[in-house]
């Protein structure tokens, strides 16, 4: 894997993890 | 303001664009002036990438928005980290190989000079009057706030952008966008501690959250599939993708920022500083509103957050009227402040029950303070005659104001404001390179010396700074004006991609396709915006797909690209 495409990589892990927590956010207030 | 806020304000400004102009070299050439001769490196890029887009609308409206309505406005940004993954594989070695100053210069080398013309024209006509709206919109809010003169805010917004870009270039302003960036998420972190810090000691945060819970306002996810409505989790992923691809892949105000990187991949880390922090920024713009909305929920708020406004009401034919709803507000707030407290009480109680029944009884009793808000404010549009009238933009400014201490509040300003000064920099850089490039050079003095070119690029950014100027103050005036020209515009950025991606992904695809299926895209757009009330972020999907479908049709009717340039691509 180049150097890009492992950035691609975190990139699409910090974004699921975004979902994820804004997702968690949600459940626990309501 | 405070002498001392006063003194934070200016000084810092000052500081801003001297250091921004002090880090600035080879400006007295062109690829230094307009592209930093790709000097920047990619983090600072990226911050610049992240100002340009945040702007004072952002700093006011949408905290203000999610005081009223909760952090729903995070999906519209999802699709925002795969769009530019998408960009970094597709566009971004597109141009960075091909050594152009504009997104557009490449429609040429791939199509055609009328293509490249019309999306330039395009381009130059939607940017230069949003410049104007970014602008008005806060210098509106701000002179009634602060009791300035409109001209005056608007000139303290407009000149710093204009005289950095003028002398410093695209160099000027990158530099001083990182330094916004910092300025800004300080802001916003000020904003947070003093909201939670304001809270009585009885209550936790944990505990207003819960409330403001109770009306929907920590909803993060709505899975309707529902194309009249803007902020859903499809709209937000699939519609935005198209918005955000077209954006940062295609106006030449993005693009610009991350041609400056150093290296290919410098561009890409620079586009893909967004896609980390986007998401979690935007929360953040969105929670400071949440708890500014928990924060009144035990200290009073006024009815009409403008004071302005409030006054004329007072002073004026509908003062019974005002003084009425203002005795019931109070009635409604002490009701909702302790259906707020019984929230929290249930919550230590442990009893769910008990819980599910106070975050109701507190729903309804917040809902009835909004239904005489809304009154209110529909009292301030008829009696005072300001139709357009939307009391969510006062918040904020209102909060800072009698909320923050001195110094602080200098600060907070500077943020906002020169939210708006990074937004219109990057503008003012991208349609004075975009007149010089696309155009000038292009099409009236294809070989003049670099000093020209210069000379004439730092004529070109005072003229738009001027003209952005002249539409802010003027901005009521040119209401209708500028409306036409933001909906001519929101027509486009849809189509514009359809172009991009013909240019990329159909080998076959002419200039005579491209430039019929643009304008095919543009007049489909218009037609759905006049006949359906279809959100508009799918309007940026429509004209993408007829531009490819009728681009690739006409361009295959009309004898298609020779199969020698397309094999080259």
């Amino acid at each position: 894997m180049t150097f890009i495409q492992r950035i691609y990589v975190r990139v699409i892990i910090a974004w699921l993890a975004s979902l994820a927590g804004l997702y968690l956010l949600q459940v626990a207030f309501n | 303001m405070h002498v001392i806020d006063w003194v934070v304000l200016l000084g810092v400004t000052g500081w801003i664009i001297y250091d921004g102009l002090r880090r600035t070299k080879h400006a007295n050439e062109l690829d230094g002036y307009l592209l930093a001769k790709r000097s920047i490196p990619w983090w600072a890029a990226g911050l610049s990438v992240m100002a340009t887009q945040l702007s004072a609308i952002t700093m006011i409206g949408t905290t203000g928005q999610g005081y009223a309505d909760g952090l729903r406005f995070v999906q519209f940004y999802f699709a925002l980290p795969l769009a530019m993954i998408v960009l970094s594989m597709t566009l971004v070695p597109f141009f960075y190989r091909s050594g152009v100053y504009t997104a557009y210069e490449y429609l040429e080398r791939r199509f055609d000079a009328k293509t490249r013309t019309f999306t330039s024209l395009l381009f130059l006509l939607s940017r230069g009057m949003s410049c104007g709206v970014v602008i008005s919109a806060p210098a509106v809010v701000l002179s009634l706030v602060l009791g300035w003169d409109l001209t005056a805010t608007a000139l303290l917004i407009g000149l710093p952008a204009i005289i950095f870009t003028m002398f410093g270039g695209v160099q000027a302003v990158t530099w001083t966008d990182v330094k916004i960036m910092v300025i800004i998420v300080g802001a916003l972190v000020a904003l947070i501690v003093a909201a939670v810090a304001g809270l009585p000691g009885e209550v936790s945060v944990v505990d207003g959250l819960h409330a403001a819970a109770a009306t929907g306002r920590m909803r993060t996810f709505d899975f309707s599939f529902d194309l009249t409505n803007q902020y859903t989790f499809w709209s937000g992923t699939l519609a935005a993708l198209f918005l955000f691809c077209s954006y940062f892949g295609t106006d030449q105000s993005q693009v610009q920022r991350y041609l400056t990187a150093r290296s290919e991949d410098g561009a890409k880390q620079a586009l893909l500083v967004s896609a980390y922090w986007k998401i979690p920024l935007q929360l953040v713009v969105l929670l400071v509103g949440v708890l500014v909305f928990v924060f009144y929920l035990f200290t009073p708020p006024p009815l009409i957050f403008s004071t302005v406004h409030a006054e004329r009401l007072a002073a004026g034919p509908a003062a019974g009227e005002y003084r009425a709803l203002q005795a019931e507000y109070e009635t409604a707030l002490d009701a909702r402040r302790e259906a707020a407290l019984a929230v929290g009480a249930a919550r230590r109680a442990g009893s769910s029950d008990a819980l599910r029944t106070a975050r109701e009884q507190f729903r309804l009793a917040d809902e009835a303070v909004d239904g005489i808000r809304a009154r209110a404010t529909a009292l301030v549009r008829s009696a005072g005659g300001e139709a357009s009238f939307n009391d969510t933009n006062y918040i904020i400014p209102s909060f800072i104001l009698s909320q923050i201490p001195v110094g602080l509040v200098g600060l907070i300003f500077v943020a906002v404001m020169m939210a708006a000064t990074s937004t219109i920099a990057a503008e003012l850089n991208a349609l004075a390179t975009t007149s010089i490039i696309d155009f000038y050079r292009r099409l009236f003095r294809p070989s003049a010396t670099d000093r020209h070119y210069l000379l004439v690029s730092r004529g070109v950014t005072a003229f738009w700074g001027v003209f952005a100027c002249l539409v802010a103050i003027w901005a009521a005036e040119l209401g209708s004006l500028i409306e036409v020209v933001n909906r001519v515009g929101s027509f486009f950025y849809g189509s514009i991609l359809g172009v991009f991606i013909l240019a990329i992904a159909v080998p076959r695809a002419n200039g005579h396709g491209a430039f019929v299926g643009l304008i095919a895209g543009m007049s489909v757009v218009a037609l759905v915006t006049a006949y359906t009330s279809v959100a508009f972020l799918w309007h940026n999907v429509i004209g993408a797909v007829v531009v490819v479908v009728v681009g690739t049709i006409v361009s295959v009717l009309t004898g298609g690209r020779p199969a020698a340039a397309a094999a080259d691509q």
